[in-house]
């Protein structure tokens, strides 16, 4: 009978050194579906998938991996085994090529030859629609084009049983269902696939059955055709909390950013933001949308003094600044939030207290000396308002979750009480509250009359908070609507690039 | 068979000092295989280097002389690695000091009396050890040089310099051809903790150095900047650290530590400029491995610099008592490098082999 599993998990505990990450959790999946790990951040989804891969070993329990009772000793041996896992934080080497790494995981090309690899790949290029440019670097890809490469080296490795963590957090409206269209190809071809998310409606769209976990332990598994949102969001977090809404208060203020028709070139020095051109006023969000890679990096970046333009004006409280450094910037009151912010705005080998003061270290300082009672009270002020779990102050900050990280970051920039805060996708990756209390903080600091430039890659939130929305495409803008005439087809569309 | 290296868990089961320490003694038990292949007993050696030398004045002075260079040099060198620059010109930069305290002595102000000269000769030597470190620095800021090649040829130019000005314009009419200026004046040299080469106040400087750097590096915002330089220049750039000056500051700084060990060598030890090697004895080299024994801690420099003085100054000795070759110090020196990046790697890295199944 446990022939049709091509995995069961049984009893599976494991504790970290204070924590009980799982605790015994049952998980089986069975050849030809697709069972989704439900769960918020911290609730033990990805440490059971990192035990499946091999990546950690359980205290206790049994895994069964096609009908035989295995330990699996590592990730290697699980991909032998036909298990491969795509993890949210992708583990590729940014100096290598996309052909490089796939040529990596076949173990038919042997020497680096292109059209041994454009062979290989041609397949999935054209019926999974993972089309990567295959001579790119890893480094000068967005996230969206990393995960492709990373689902592109799991199919080339042959892999029956597939595992993938957060796989939408980085991706599009499009992109997801392109994404869904290849789990579907799969799960129809008798692959068996483990889909981790925090996302209701993504969970249950794809999946055909859910396994809630919370707080270590396995909540219910349950059909997704007898599944609905409500049952799930109470299954997965107890208490639904209630989404921030825009009320908009004071009409918005003078403008607080400019940008004239604004050329920024990208790292392979090819034109990533075309001539764009808008303004943020004083108490309102400007929302950004778009796929990962057509330009926001870059676009955030030069209105951080972090990249020069090539052409063009930026104007920031109603001076020039172009070519003025990011410390210049920072002075005036703006603030930033840059894409996978737990790795680009924080030092892991900092403590927590350090790193609460990062981007703003020389308003904390008196005559060249840094004041420490200053800098404690300002980091604990954080720690509280945003509810990051940190055991102290002076902790090495690599001690802290990504997630806890990540709020750091955000309790940094929004505390800085900016003038403008640029934030690039500030919520990927954080759980249904934390997401819920950095929208409900961008609404504070806007009601307090800050402009707030948003990044996002996410329409709901988009919708939910922001005042006008622009849809940016390989480096232009595509519309702009105000909140009352935004409409989710319309963005969407102007989001792949189809001209209304 | 497979070779496997796995990231350790917990680091911390050793502390940093712990593996300085532990690397030191493996040196010392590595030296003595060798110290055996040259038929020299071993306990014998160890104990001239360390009970002989610490066991009367003149050992004990002679160590403290030769710990105020390198202290000084370490010290500069802690500041660049904390920001990640990889400043390996010291020995340059302490010859160059050097070169700056001769020429003020002999042929800038030599009649002027102690009170100036003194000062001007420290002033001097210092900016020229930062001139000779800003060199490497402004290189790696404008136009990303790598300092690691830039400050080491340029300790070969320092040599170089020093020889050329030895051998010509500034050699002694009156020494017999020898590779050797003119002694600088009385009123040149640094006051001595009599019958000791000891030159005191190159000794309070280096210590206080010391006690300087720690609190830079620990309390000031430059010190801050260093850091979050050295741990990534990404996000420095984020956290709106100026690269230039993380590294102009650091160099120069180095530089003009290193400087003046080079005026106290002149003015405190030889009181004349005479080949390189008998200048410096590669403090600026070892002023390197000092640093990464302390962790990049400016107090943790003042007792490993000493423990090294006393390697080199008791090895100076077992040359002539036990007739073992010059190069035993430079083994012990490179021994203890090597033994402490091994044991740094082993702390945290897990060596498995794993048999196939």
């Amino acid at each position: 009978m446990e022939e049709s599993y091509a995995v069961l998990m049984k009893n599976i505990t494991k504790k970290f050194s204070s924590t009980v990450a799982n605790y015994r959790v049952d998980f089986d999946l069975r050849k030809g579906e697709i069972h989704a790990l439900l769960g918020e951040n911290g609730a033990g989804k990805t440490t059971l998938m990192r035990i499946l891969y091999g990546e950690i070993q359980p205290d206790e329990g049994e895994i069964f991996v096609w009908g035989k009772k295995t330990v699996v000793k590592s990730p290697s041996h699980a991909l032998r085994l036909g298990i491969s896992m795509v993890h949210q934080h992708f583990r590729l080497v940014d100096s290598l090529t996309v052909a490089e790494h796939l040529a990596l995981c076949s173990s038919e090309v042997r020497f680096l030859s292109k059209r041994k690899i454009e062979n290989l790949v041609a397949e999935y290029f054209k019926e999974y629609y993972l089309k990567v440019d295959l001579d790119a670097h890893i480094w000068q890809l967005s996230a969206g084009e990393k995960q492709k490469v990373e689902i592109l080296k799991a199919l080339i490795r042959g892999a029956r049983i597939l595992v993938l963590d957060e796989p939408t957090s980085s991706l599009t409206p499009l992109e997801v269902k392109d994404l869904f269209r290849v789990l579907h190809k799969l799960r129809n071809r008798g692959y068996a696939i483990v889909f981790i998310s925090h996302k209701l409606g993504e969970v249950l769209e794809i999946s055909d059955r859910i396994t809630i976990l919370r707080k270590g332990k396995k909540v219910a598994t349950i059909p997704a055709s007898e599944a609905d949102p409500v049952t799930l969001a109470k299954l997965m977090v107890g208490d639904l909390p209630s989404p921030a809404k825009n009320t908009l208060t004071s009409p918005p203020g003078g403008e607080v950013l400019q940008v004239k028709s604004l050329y920024v070139k990208n790292d392979r020095g090819g034109i990533a933001v075309r001539g764009v051109s808008f303004s943020v006023r004083k108490g309102e969000i400007f929302g950004v949308i778009g796929v990962a890679g057509n330009g926001q990096r870059e676009l955030a970046e030069a209105i951080a003094g972090l990249r020069r333009p090539v052409k063009g004006e930026i104007f920031f409280r109603g001076i020039l600044v172009n070519g003025s450094g990011p410390r210049e910037l920072a002075r005036r009151g703006l603030a930033y939030i840059p894409e996978e912010s737990f790795k680009t705005a924080v030092l892991p080998e900092l403590t927590v207290a350090e790193n609460s003061i990062l981007r703003y270290y020389w308003r904390f300082t008196e005559k060249g000396f840094i004041k420490k009672t200053l800098v404690e009270k300002w980091a604990k002020s954080l720690i509280k308002e945003f509810d990051i779990l940190a055991e102290g102050l002076h902790v090495k900050a690599k001690s802290l979750s990504g997630g806890n990280l990540q709020k750091l970051v955000i309790a940094r920039e929004l505390s800085s009480k900016p003038e403008l805060l640029v934030a690039v996708n500030p919520t990927a990756g954080l759980d249904i509250s934390a997401s819920q209390r950095t929208r409900e903080k961008l609404l504070e600091i806007k009601a307090q009359g800050s402009g707030v430039l948003l990044f996002t890659e996410d329409i709901d939130e988009a919708l939910q908070i922001c005042d006008r929305i622009a849809v940016i495409f390989k480096g232009s803008f595509k519309g702009l609507f105000s909140r009352e005439e935004a409409d989710v087809n319309k963005i969407s569309l102007l989001m792949a690039g189809v001209d209304l | 068979m497979i070779i496997k290296i796995e990231k350790r868990s917990e680091y911390n089961r050793y502390s940093a000092l712990d593996i300085s320490i532990l690397s030191v003694l493996l040196a010392l038990a590595v030296a003595s295989i060798i110290m055996w292949a040259f038929r020299v007993s071993p306990t014998r050696a160890y104990y001239e280097i360390f009970v002989k030398t610490l066991s009367n004045k003149y050992g004990i002075s002679h160590v403290v002389a030769r710990t105020i260079p390198l202290l000084l040099c370490s010290l500069g060198l802690v500041v660049c690695f904390k920001a990640g620059v990889w400043n390996i010109g010291a020995e340059g930069q302490l010859l160059m000091g050097a070169v700056a305290a001769t020429g003020v002595a002999l042929y800038l102000m030599p009649q002027s009396p102690s009170w100036i000269l003194l000062p001007t000769m420290f002033t001097l030597g210092a900016v020229m050890g930062a001139f000779w470190a800003l060199i490497p620095a402004l290189l790696k800021a404008k136009a990303r040089v790598n300092e690691i090649i830039t400050t080491l040829m340029l300790n070969y130019v320092a040599e170089k310099i020093v020889e050329y000005l030895v051998y010509g314009p500034w050699k002694s009419p009156s020494g017999w051809g020898f590779p050797l200026t003119d002694t600088i004046p009385d009123q040149a040299r640094l006051p001595l903790i009599p019958g000791t080469p000891v030159h005191i106040p190159t000794l309070g400087i280096s210590l206080l150095s010391s006690a300087l750097v720690f609190l830079v590096l620990r309390k000031t915002s430059m010190g801050f900047e260093l850091k979050v330089y050295g741990f990534s220049e990404k996000v420095a750039e984020y956290a709106t650290v100026s690269r230039t000056k993380v590294i102009v500051i650091s160099m120069v700084l180095s530089g003009a530590l290193a400087g003046i060990a080079g005026v106290g060598e002149i003015a405190g030890i030889h009181y004349r400029l005479r080949l390189p090697r008998s200048i410096s004895g590669g403090y600026g080299y070892t002023g390197i491995i000092v640093a990464w024994l302390s962790r990049l801690n400016p107090l943790a420099c003042i007792p490993f610099s000493l423990l090294l003085s006393v390697l080199s100054v008791g090895s100076d000795a077992i040359q002539i008592t036990l007739k073992l070759p010059r190069g035993v110090i430079n083994i012990f020196n490179g021994l203890i490098l090597v033994m402490l990046l091994v044991l740094d790697f082993l702390a945290k890295y897990r060596i498995k082999v794993i048999k196939h199944e």
